[in-house]
């Protein structure tokens, strides 16, 4: 009996080593076909946050260093955006996406309007982050920050389709419900942001600020009404608010501050390849907001992956062969 | 004997029952099966009955069998066998026909098209697990025993391999991540065996040291019962500072990864929670052994050395292998935080799946971890039995 009973915990033990063993496969290190010569120097890890544009951005950083003989480490979907800033800091990974809006939150200065302007809040957190060993590539045109959506039916219902619009709604007692992110809420430069430039006031009850909260989450209230919710904060390049049947309510002042997606190095890497910023800069400079609409809709909602979607951008580009 | 034999009996008749009953309602139940339009804007969600079409009624006919077959006064064994097959089969029956309803659902709009299991899916699935684990009762112990209860899962890979499930929404999202997949399994598995193997050694270290030190006994249990209520971001937010400073002023530990955040903090954290159940259950089996077994080995002549090895820790085993399942399964979930900390595995798809409200992606993160947690409860469960012949562990 006792035997049999060992024997079965063994068979237990060897059919799950089996099970792990069997999930092994060989690891795929091709460059996709095309023969390169492997630069001497480091490894470049490269992280991205857990989202969609950064798999897609991160993984469009991974082929072009690879395709350029450096040597590349897929850290994507490396964590949320504190854990992938302290990492850089600690030289755990080598490179990220990051948004020059998130800047202030680096080095500030936090809410300052500096930050709605491209070309200023690029040179300023490029400038300041220096002294941190880190390097911020030539951006993307693309403008991904902080606009308020609504669905169609509440568009229409209410003749909604601007923040003049939805100031004037929110002043005659109109019911509110808005989700967002909690940091964007309290900073100065977020929706208060909004709320000084248009004229309005949203009471606690009319807000629901989630800690760490992302728009994918803020969209999925807004489409199902969950709790009520009729106004989301979402990014500008979200992919398939369109689809969604969502309205972007038009900011005619430009209110949020810039955050264009950039390459982000240690400086060491960068002193290492030089010519990693030329070898960036052109697929970044391609990628407007509809583009990276696109992309994005495509891995999110559409579900392709986010490699393949990165790979597919590159090469009907003529960034790779 | 013969009594308590015939009680369990009884009582597995009335578990197989309820669990066939409960397979009727996951039928019924609204949210069975859901075709969306594409990845995250939800369908119109059906019951398995009505998504499955004519499928639908063999699902509740096998399940209407088995609760009768189960009541029915056939012999045992008949009544194992049949009501065995007929509880594996019902989930087989219903993960086929769902993979036929999502190649038909993409076939008849659009590739981007998914189609998802939702609660009445996996009611089926916990029901047939109720079943065939009351129902095997009734047979005897035995190579053909084992293949009834894991028919179900081998006919379910081979669906897998067949490509029959191939259009489903987990699935879809498994063919996405296919060139990571098994690589942050094998992390997750790496986070696992690491913080359980460090818990082990230092839980039966402080366990040993609060039987023979007894002073020092509220002090141990009162750290350990700290750090066990600690919740785990936090703790391992507390790490960072601590750890960022250590690779700062090492060099060989810098060298080794040791960071504020990767895996350094998730074995940290993940070991400390699993010290607890460890340490608690060998300070409990010693402490409590009978004074008289102890005597009679004094009696022997036997030395603290050998009383340790041959009396304390064969009778101590059995139970601290039972902390040890706990620490396992108890770490095989927490294991989940390094996909939010830089660690990687099984916990990246479940948060990036959390971040795109992909839910089918968070379950091809939560699945794998069910199904780990399930056998290494199931395999420590046997050893536990090995370690103790002289009677039967009930599960």
């Amino acid at each position: 009996m006792r035997k049999n009973r060992l024997r079965a915990a063994l068979a237990v033990a060897l059919a799950t080593t089996l099970l792990i063993a069997g999930c092994g496969q060989p690891e795929d290190k091709t460059t996709g076909g095309i023969e390169v010569e492997i630069k001497d120097g480091p490894e470049v890890k490269v992280a991205s946050l857990l989202d969609s544009e950064g798999v897609v951005l991160g993984s469009m950083i991974i082929r072009m260093l690879e395709v350029n003989g450096i040597k590349a480490v897929d850290k994507t979907k490396f964590g949320t955006p504190d854990v992938v800033r302290k990492a850089l800091l600690a030289g755990d990974v080598d490179a990220t996406v990051d948004y020059t809006g998130s800047g202030q939150y680096y080095t500030g200065p936090e809410g300052d309007p500096l930050w709605s302007d491209p070309a200023k809040g690029y040179e300023t957190i490029k400038e300041k982050d220096a002294a941190n060993g880190v390097a911020w590539l030539t951006p993307s045109p693309a403008n991904n920050s902080e606009y308020l959506a609504v669905t169609r039916a509440f568009s229409d219902a209410n003749k909604i389709t601007t923040m003049e619009e939805f100031a004037a709604y929110v002043n005659e007692g109109g019911e509110v419900k808005l989700i967002g992110d909690q940091s964007w809420m309290d900073n100065p430069a977020g929706l208060p942001a909004y709320e000084k430039a248009y004229g309005f006031t949203l009471t606690g009850k009319q807000k629901i600020g989630l800690s760490s909260g992302v728009t994918a989450q803020f969209i999925k209230a807004l489409v199902e009404g969950t709790d009520g919710v009729n106004v989301a904060e979402v990014y500008a390049t979200d992919g398939g608010l369109a689809e969604q049947g969502l309205v972007v309510l038009a900011d005619s002042k430009n209110v949020p501050p810039v955050y264009a997606p950039a390459p982000v190095f240690r400086q060491a890497v960068i002193d290492a390849y030089p010519e990693i910023d030329s070898i960036l800069a052109p697929v970044f400079a391609s990628l407007t907001m509809e583009k990276l609409q696109e992309l994005n809709k495509r891995v999110a909602v559409d579900g392709e992956a986010g490699k393949a979607v990165a790979e597919e951008y590159l090469k009907s580009n003529g960034f790779l062969k | 004997m013969a009594e308590v034999a015939g009680t369990l009996r009884e009582r597995a008749k009335v578990v197989a029952i309820a669990g066939a009953a409960l397979g009727v309602v996951a039928a019924f139940v609204s949210h069975g099966i859901a075709f969306n339009p594409n990845r995250v804007v939800a369908g119109e969600p059906l019951s398995l009955f009505t998504g499955l079409g004519g499928w639908g009624w063999v699902l509740v006919a096998a399940w209407a069998a088995a609760g009768a077959l189960a009541a029915s006064p056939l012999s045992d064994r008949v009544r194992g066998v049949a009501v065995t097959l007929l509880g594996g089969a019902a989930p087989v029956v219903m993960l086929w026909s769902a993979g036929a309803a999502a190649q038909a659902h993409v076939e008849a709009t659009s590739s981007v098209a998914r189609t998802s299991l939702s609660a009445g899916g996996w009611m089926t699935l916990f029901a047939a697990y109720v079943v065939i684990f009351a129902a095997t009762a009734w047979l005897p112990p035995g190579a053909m025993r084992g293949l009834l209860t894991y028919a179900p899962v081998i006919a379910t890979v081979v669906l897998l391999a067949a490509g029959q499930l191939s259009e489903l929404a987990v699935v879809r999202e498994y063919r996405n991540n296919a060139d990571t997949f098994a690589a942050q399994l094998r992390l997750h598995l790496a986070y696992v065996a690491g913080a359980v193997a460090i818990g082990l050694v230092t839980g039966v270290a402080l366990g040993l040291l609060a039987v023979r030190r007894r002073a020092l006994e509220p002090a141990v249990f009162g750290t350990l019962n700290v750090l066990q209520v600690f919740p785990t971001l936090a703790f391992i937010g507390l790490m960072n500072p601590v750890l960022s400073g250590l690779s700062e002023r090492s060099e060989l530990l810098a060298d080794l990864g040791v960071h504020g955040v990767g895996w350094a903090p998730v074995i940290v954290v993940l070991s400390a929670y699993a010290v607890y159940p460890i340490a608690r259950n060998t300070y409990t089996s010693i402490a409590s052994l009978d004074g008289a077994v102890l005597d009679a080995a004094r009696g022997m002549g036997m030395g603290r050395m050998r009383m340790f090895g041959e009396v304390e820790l064969p009778l101590a085993l059995p139970v601290i292998v039972a902390g040890l399942r706990v620490a396992l399964v108890q770490t095989t979930a927490g294991a989940i935080v390094a996909g939010l900390v830089g660690g990687g595995g099984l916990g990246t798809f479940v948060f990036l799946g959390a971040s795109e409200t992909a839910n089918d992606l968070i379950l091809l993160g939560v699945i794998p971890i069910v199904a780990l947690a399930l056998t290494f409860d199931r395999g420590v469960l046997a050893l536990q039995r090995a370690l103790q012949p002289w009677e039967r562990v009930s599960a």
